[in-house]
């Protein structure tokens, strides 16, 4: 049941995500990104902009803490708001490719992925080879893994 | 031909600098306004003011009769109140053409984005940027960059646009490119008021000038008349001139 709702709300955040590519919406969180008084001045509601972005955000995340609360059945503050888990949402859209659809995407299946693999393979101390392969990851490719791959392509 | 923005008494102190002191001008419509005067004089303060970066301390500001004084910057864009930049502020990461479309897009309310898009390749090949609409806003060389600054003001659909000395840095050949551009957008039904250093552009493009003067207005009128002014020596080169 966890996982059928867990899929959903992947599906609606791939939907939204992909909305915000295709509409203007996207050129008006870049403009309030690079600089909100151009943004203004070229006539976009920046406050608008702004709570738009933090209430779709919001809602992925929230639905999200819902599943994973399904999941588990059982949820400590320190395990929800643990600082490793702020950083992971973070850190996953930076590693996979900010501002693009396939790049949040990428990046959690890869980093989850190598995360239990290195718990598995290194018992002791995994999380230090898994931060050092995320700084060099984050230190050599600025625009994530998709940013390699448009190059390639390109 | 009626005033198309007028500034009336504007004052604007920074703690303890008076930046504006009781300005009054107006532009006309269809007239390129140049605004001139020494560093510090208050040239960019009056710009932001007028396009709702700054607030007055005192004083109004009406454009088309309409009192936009407490009106917010994007507010302005969609009445038709048109802004490009001194220091030119491409959005890097986006492409020439998205540039212009978030101007095109957003500089007016409920614009469609069959429109926007039409609009935007017309701007395209007035300012001579359609070879370049592809390339990354942050690959521009300096021209191009303004040419991008002023096509982007230019996509808002201004009825007024403010220019902050767009020539800075241009050389000479590249500046009289400018100014054929700034004409070219004047004979498409805009009225223009622009901050200008080179008195060369200034000669060339201004119908009138308003120069000033520690947050003052001490002459107005055609360049020939301001250039013989007593006290726009005098602020220029000296007192003792």
């Amino acid at each position: 049941m966890a996982y059928g709702l867990a899929f959903v709300v992947l599906l609606l955040a791939v939907g939204l995500s992909l909305w915000a590519e295709m509409s203007p919406f996207r050129l008006a969180q870049a403009a309030c990104r690079q600089s909100e008084t151009v943004a203004r001045v070229l006539g976009v509601r920046v406050i608008r902009v702004k709570l738009l972005s933090l209430f779709l955000g919001s809602l992925v995340a929230g639905l999200a803490g819902g599943v994973y609360g399904m999941k588990t059945l059982f949820l400590t503050p320190y395990d929800a708001f643990s600082l490793g888990r702020a950083v992971e949402a973070l850190v996953i859209p930076i590693f996979g490719g900010l501002y693009s659809t396939p790049g949040p995407l990428l990046g959690g299946v890869i980093l989850v992925g190598l995360e239990q693999a290195l718990r598995l393979w290194i018992q002791e101390g995994y999380l230090v080879v898994y931060g050092a392969i995320l700084i060099l990851v984050i230190l050599f490719l600025p625009r994530g893994l998709v940013g390699v791959l448009g190059r390639h392509r390109g | 031909m009626g005033k198309v923005l007028e500034v009336i008494r504007v004052s604007k102190r920074f703690l303890g600098l008076q930046a504006l002191k009781e300005v009054s001008l107006h532009l006309e419509e269809g007239e390129i306004l140049a605004v001139i005067g020494p560093n510090g004089a208050g040239k960019s303060t009056l710009l932001n003011l007028l396009s709702g970066l700054l607030r007055p301390d005192s004083g109004r500001i009406l454009f088309q009769g309409q009192d936009i004084t407490h009106l917010p910057p994007e507010a302005r864009t969609h009445l038709g109140l048109g802004r490009a930049f001194q220091i030119v502020q491409p959005l890097p990461e986006l492409t020439v053409r998205e540039n212009l479309l978030v101007g095109a897009r957003f500089g007016k309310p409920q614009v469609r984005q069959k429109e926007a898009e039409a609009w935007v390749e017309e701007v395209l090949r007035l300012t001579g940027l359609e070879r370049r609409a592809e390339a990354l806003a942050g690959e521009l060389t300096l021209l191009e960059d303004k040419r991008l600054e002023l096509a982007r003001a230019l996509a808002t659909r201004p009825r007024v646009l403010l220019l902050d000395e767009v020539m800075a840095g241009l050389r000479p050949k590249e500046a009289e490119e400018a100014v054929a551009l700034v004409r070219r957008i004047r004979d498409a039904g805009v009225s223009i008021l622009f901050i200008e250093h080179l008195m060369p552009v200034v000669r060339a493009l201004a119908d009138r000038v308003v120069v000033l003067d520690y947050g003052e207005v001490i002459a107005e009128g055609t360049y020939q008349k301001v250039a013989q002014d007593q006290r726009v020596r005098e602020a220029y080169l000296g007192r003792g001139a």
